[in-house]
């Protein structure tokens, strides 16, 4: 985020990475609530899916960023669109999965 | 034994402990997506993705590592006959200065390519009569530029300062032209007995490490193949035949890049001075460290001075491969490079070309055929020319030295729109870095494919037409609108009287 700066940017990952733990606890805390039966696989898949959402916002801001304003619109729209529906689609196979209350 | 009290406080503290994790969990999803959004707009602002301007001796993620991709022949120099030296006639500039100075001398050009008293400007247009309908076009654009040239000033005149100031620079005596013999000349920078190198591995190792420290981006250094060697043409010499000097053994290869913002806004906020400026100094610092360690130099530079054609040698050194376009393409820069070169008869360890398989992208693309502003080059599907013996693709010089005397610069000099469209002319952002490494990687092709489908649908690409100015039917469009420090409505007292055509951040 800070590029330029010595003492900023190193603090801005830091900061983004210490974040993740309370995104991927909180995370936890609304599976529990859904009774989601959340197992290594299905953490792997969430993960992915996050680490792929997040990579394409940066990465079409990116293209934004260096005046490829078209190309930043369109990644944006077009490939964020199918990870908006492909996040909707492992939240219901999630549902779908989750284990009978015995 | 807990009571009910002390029960219920827990689970009022646990619920509550639950709820802060919920929401903050979701606060903090919400501001890694903002932040991912704000990084990635700035990481493609930094103005340390211009490779090769600024971070160029300390920033080493900016070379591509090659050692994998090391092949023993360029896979886009592909032999198919008898390679042919190329002649004095085959260098455009010698063609064009050469018709200028019989213009100057009181002969008119005429659509008779016979007349043309230079006999060996005449042997040129007899293999490609064609193209002489080019050239004479490019004296009468060369005419309606310099009619139009000046009501333009308000709107180019930041980018003409830029160009105007680095082509003092490279007009500068240092290199000094050759005056005599290469025998003799290559030794004036001879200072001192040899100092023996412990062995080629070392003086290559070393010679590289002089060649970032002199400025330049990218190094590469072949033995000096003769096929690339000009005929009847040695700079001091006003004859010469087809001999090449003794002390000619191996050649440095290097360039840099030019700078990205104006690039990218060619044609008319382009310019080349910039960069030859760099690698003309370079090649003569160059020079003159081999001299003082004992060695003999022969430094060939932009924009005119070579004994040597460029592209193929830099192929031979790893720098890069041959493209659709008929330049280098380099893994870091693609074809936003200048080079130059040391000749030496010191002994260095050689480089590998490499195969990066762009001879398969270049297949695949063809979007710098389609924004040609000229149609100088092929839209074939495979190479589809042999010029002296090696297969490459089609490329019409005349017709792009046509257009380039269009230009909006003060010269009419120049076009570079190829480069700043091609999509290997990418800074080094992460996102391009991680594509660039990815592609040549992937043996099934479906990369290339995915990434040339998203450049195709995805990139705005101004017509050809576009690029050409408004005297001659275009708007001045250029791929990227130029930087804010281009734009003299931003600093000068004038009125901005047009709109900008290209791409820009999208806000």
């Amino acid at each position: 985020m800070f590029p330029q700066s010595t003492l900023l940017d190193p603090l801005f990952w830091m900061v983004l990475g210490a974040i993740q733990v309370l995104v991927f606890t909180g995370a936890s805390q609304w599976a529990k609530e859904y009774q989601l039966g959340m197992n290594w696989w299905r953490w792997s898949v969430v993960g992915f899916w996050w680490l792929s959402f997040i990579l394409t916002i940066a990465g079409a801001f990116t293209l934004l960023g260096e005046n490829e304003g078209n190309a930043g619109w369109y990644v944006l729209g077009f490939v964020g669109t199918l990870l908006v529906i492909g996040g909707a689609a492992i939240l219901k196979v999630l549902v779908l999965l989750k284990p009978n209350p015995q | 034994m807990k009571d009910d009290a002390q029960i219920g406080d827990e689970a009022t503290t646990n619920s509550s402990r639950r709820n802060f994790l919920k929401l903050g969990g979701l606060a903090a999803a919400t501001a890694t997506v903002g932040a991912g959004a704000g990084a990635g707009f700035v990481l493609g602002r930094d103005p340390d993705a211009n490779i090769g301007w600024g971070r160029t001796e300390a920033g080493k993620d900016m070379y591509f590592n090659r050692e994998a991709f090391e092949v023993d022949f360029p896979p886009t120099m592909e032999v198919v006959g008898n390679i042919e030296r190329p002649e004095w006639g085959d260098y455009l500039f010698n063609r064009a200065f050469s018709l200028v100075k019989s213009i100057k001398g009181g002969w008119e050009p005429s659509e008779d390519w016979t007349q043309i008293p230079d006999l060996r400007v005449r042997e040129y247009y007899e293999k490609y009569p064609k193209r002489w309908e080019e050239m004479l076009l490019s004296f009468s654009e060369k005419v309606k530029h310099d009619n139009n040239i000046e009501k333009h000033r308000d709107r180019f005149a930041l980018a003409w300062a830029y160009s105007g100031a680095y082509s003092k620079g490279l007009h500068a005596d240092f290199p000094p032209e050759p005056t005599e013999h290469p025998d003799v000349d290559d030794f004036k920078w001879v200072q001192r007995e040899p100092k023996e190198f412990k062995s080629p591995e070392h003086a290559s190792k070393l010679i590289k490490q002089m060649a970032f420290k002199f400025g330049m981006s990218l190094v590469g250094i072949t033995k000096l193949d003769s096929n690339f060697v000009f005929k009847n043409m040695m700079r001091g010499m006003p004859e010469w035949g087809d001999e090449i000097p003794k002390h000619w053994k191996n050649v440095i290869v290097f360039g840099v890049p030019m700078n990205w913002d104006p690039m990218y806004a060619a044609v008319g906020y382009s310019t080349s001075y910039d960069a030859y400026y760099r690698a003309k100094m370079a090649s003569g610092l160059m020079a003159a460290y081999l001299g003082e360690l004992g060695y003999a130099a022969r430094p060939q530079f932009p924009g005119n001075s070579y004994e040597v054609i460029m592209p193929p040698l830099a192929m031979l050194a790893g720098l890069g491969e041959s493209t659709r376009n008929g330049i280098l393409m380099t893994p870091e820069v693609g074809p936003n490079i200048r080079l130059a070169a040391v000749i030496t008869n010191l002994d260095l360890e050689h480089d590998k070309p490499i195969d990066l398989n762009m001879k398969h992208f270049c297949e695949s693309c063809k979007i710098c055929a389609d924004a040609c502003p000229s149609g100088s080059i092929s839209k074939a599907d495979k190479p589809d020319d042999v010029v002296r013996g090696i297969r490459k693709y089609a490329f019409n010089q005349d017709g792009c030295w046509r257009f380039w005397n269009q230009g909006p610069t003060p010269s009419g000099l120049g076009c570079r729109v190829c480069i700043a469209v091609c999509p290997y002319t990418r800074k080094n952002n992460w996102i391009h870095a991680l594509v660039k490494q990815a592609e040549p990687r992937d043996p099934t092709g479906v990369t290339r494919n995915a990434l040339l489908a998203m450049q195709h649908n995805f990139f705005y690409y101004p017509d050809a037409e576009s690029f050409h100015p408004e005297w001659s039917g275009g708007n001045f469009a250029s791929y990227h609108q130029p930087p804010e420090w281009m734009r003299s409505e931003e600093y000068l007292k004038v009125e901005k009287t047009w709109e900008y055509d290209g791409n820009w951040e999208g806000f």
